[in-house]
């Protein structure tokens, strides 16, 4: 359904170039759940938000293409690239400024109908209400009359997910979902999230830095480090067995504070664009003479499982 | 809803009101003179007394809240309906769009409001019409760069990209999401706008520019009247002085409760 070939996105700024995503191939089959890891400037909503091609002004695109089935985004026509948009839904990170504050809830939803789905006013007004119904809320006729500075995190997160699934898109591109949340709301939207994609066969593309989250809702995990895709494959095969030094990193942090130990990954991520080769390497702590001269190819594990390193890690058990 | 005391809004209407129901019920008409009664002290006869033609002043100052504030308020409502789609196209398209629509608004800033009146009065010609588009064109860079300053941060918030993701065009997020929000800051300055061109309206006529005599307005009330203020005759002056100062501060009152309670 959707596939990265090769792309290379750079945001330039007045000073500098600061390389967003490099050569990132990636495919997203239809009802694939697919999360997205990696810490802050890993390029995860860079990749998330090149899809719709909703990328900032300064972003530019340097090399590759974004497929939808036949369909280049990255060239297409602002006609098509409006169809292809009503495919995909978007949840970003806070909720609350997702949803325009002059309107009231069941209106939005209503719209969301109306745009995308065609369905006229009167349905779309009735199904806005019972998909909040749907979404666990007690009394929907009256919450679709609340504007959103009536409603908490949680509320409008799931509001943003009865926007999102209203016209069952192709596509659900979630940045972040349960980021901001306490703790019993999370779970809650956990929950929900799990509901609703056993009942829909809508794609998610889900970025979080909450391993957690992606281990409980994706089947299919991709990790991110300085624009690169580094490791990709099953998730739950990466979990407990990860190659890349990176990933391995990241595992065992998550685990670790499970254990009440707090391991770390050594150093900070640099941001250069002269660097050729991993990107990983000034906090390495296997690298080889190798990785200083040549970028590492990615490497095969098994039948969709990918590592970009010269020295994928042997089995190593992080759980 | 935050707290909002409404005395002087209902203030307003009432003076407001007055204005549309005095010179119906009083019964000297506020352009005809009296010429033998020029200059009468207030009395039964003439509750504000008469000016230096014999008109009656409680029928002026009242007639005249017509003529400056509905004058006021169709000046603004202009300026709005030009400043407001010229700011947000100018938010939202950016560029050099932008760029000229800005620097004609500086320019026309650049001008100190009473000497770009009187050029243009007197090249155009000193009529209401004129008067009209000269004080729109006063208040017009004051909303175009307020709505490009709301739409240029609204352009990017987040609900507006929901929208793009949605597959809305870029003119039907605009008119749907980022227009109605820009409303907002416009309904806060609208009344000060209103204040502003009554004393401006008040001013231009107490230099002869606008409206003219007999039609009654306050500022070219006091300026026929102003020399006999002397000779101990205060009241064709004071009465529309203290008018203008009434809706300034009403009107001020109600733009700085109304800022209070969007921000």
């Amino acid at each position: 359904m959707v596939f990265f070939d090769s792309v290379s996105i750079n945001y330039i700024t007045s000073k500098t170039i600061i390389p967003a995503l490099k050569n990132v191939n990636l495919f997203i089959n239809n009802g694939d759940h697919l999360g997205l890891v990696g810490e802050s400037g890993s390029g995860k909503t860079t990749l998330a938000l090149a899809i719709p091609r909703l990328l900032p002004n300064n972003a530019k695109i340097i090399s590759g293409r974004i497929l939808w089935y036949d369909t280049d985004i990255l060239r297409a026509s602002a006609k098509s690239l409006n169809q292809i948009r009503k495919n995909i839904s978007i949840i970003f990170q806070n909720a609350l400024a997702c949803l325009n504050p002059l309107l009231p809830i069941g209106k939005q939803i209503a719209d969301v109908l109306r745009y995308k789905a065609g369905k006229s006013v009167i349905v779309s007004k009735i199904r806005a209400i019972d998909l909040l119904a749907q979404l666990g809320f007690t009394n929907p006729e009256q919450l679709a009359r609340k504007y959103p500075f009536e409603l908490s995190g949680g509320m409008a997160q799931r509001v943003l997910i009865a926007m999102a699934i209203a016209a069952e898109p192709r596509l659900i591109i979630a940045d972040e979902p349960t980021t901001g949340l306490d703790v019993i709301v999370q779970m809650e939207i956990l929950h929900l999230w799990r509901d609703l994609l056993s009942q829909f066969k809508s794609a998610l593309l889900l970025i979080s830095h909450d391993i957690r989250v992606v281990i409980d809702l994706c089947e299919k995990i991709a990790c991110m480090y300085h624009g690169e895709i580094v490791e990709k494959g099953v998730t739950q095969r990466i979990v407990s067995d990860p190659r890349h030094p990176y990933t391995a990193g990241l595992m065992q942090s998550f685990y670790g504070i499970q254990k009440r130990m707090f391991p770390f990954i050594p150093g900070v991520p640099t941001v250069s664009v002269q660097e050729q080769t991993c990107g990983f390497l000034p906090r390495c702590s296997f690298r080889t003479e190798k990785c200083l001269v040549e970028p590492p190819p990615y490497v095969q594990i098994e039948e969709g499982w990918e590592v970009k390193c010269w020295r994928p890690l042997g089995l190593q058990t992080c759980a | 809803m935050r707290y909002f005391t409404w005395w002087s809004v209902v203030c307003l209407f009432c003076v407001f009101l007055a204005g549309l129901v005095v010179p119906l019920l009083y019964p000297r008409d506020p352009r005809t003179p009296y010429p033998g009664s020029k200059l009468e002290p207030p009395s039964a006869k003439y509750w504000f007394g008469t000016d230096v033609y014999g008109m009656d002043v409680f029928s002026r100052t009242f007639y005249a809240i017509r003529v400056d504030l509905i004058l006021a308020i169709i000046a603004v409502l202009f300026a709005i309906c030009i400043g407001l789609p010229l700011g947000a196209l100018s938010g939202i398209i950016g560029g050099i769009f932008d760029e000229v629509i800005m620097r004609i608004c500086d320019i026309l800033q650049a001008f100190p409001p009473v000497f770009l009146a009187m050029t243009f009065l007197i090249t155009l010609g000193n009529n209401l019409s004129n008067l009209l588009i000269v004080m729109a064109l006063l208040n017009i860079p004051v909303y175009a760069k307020m709505v490009r300053s709301v739409a240029m941060s609204l352009k990017t918030a987040e609900f507006v990209q929901a929208a793009y993701a949605a597959g809305h065009s870029r003119l039907t997020a605009a008119m749907k999401h980022v227009v109605p929000n820009v409303l907002t800051p416009v309904f806060a300055q609208f009344p000060l706008s209103c204040a502003y061109a009554v004393q401006m309206i008040a001013g231009f006529g107490f230099l002869g520019l606008g409206i003219k005599p007999p039609e009654p307005e306050w500022g070219s009330m006091i300026n026929q009247n102003a020399t006999y203020i002397i000779s101990g005759c205060w009241w064709p002056t004071i009465f529309p002085g203290i008018m203008i100062i009434l809706f300034s501060f009403l009107l001020n009152d109600i733009a700085n409760k109304l800022h209070k309670l969007t921000t």
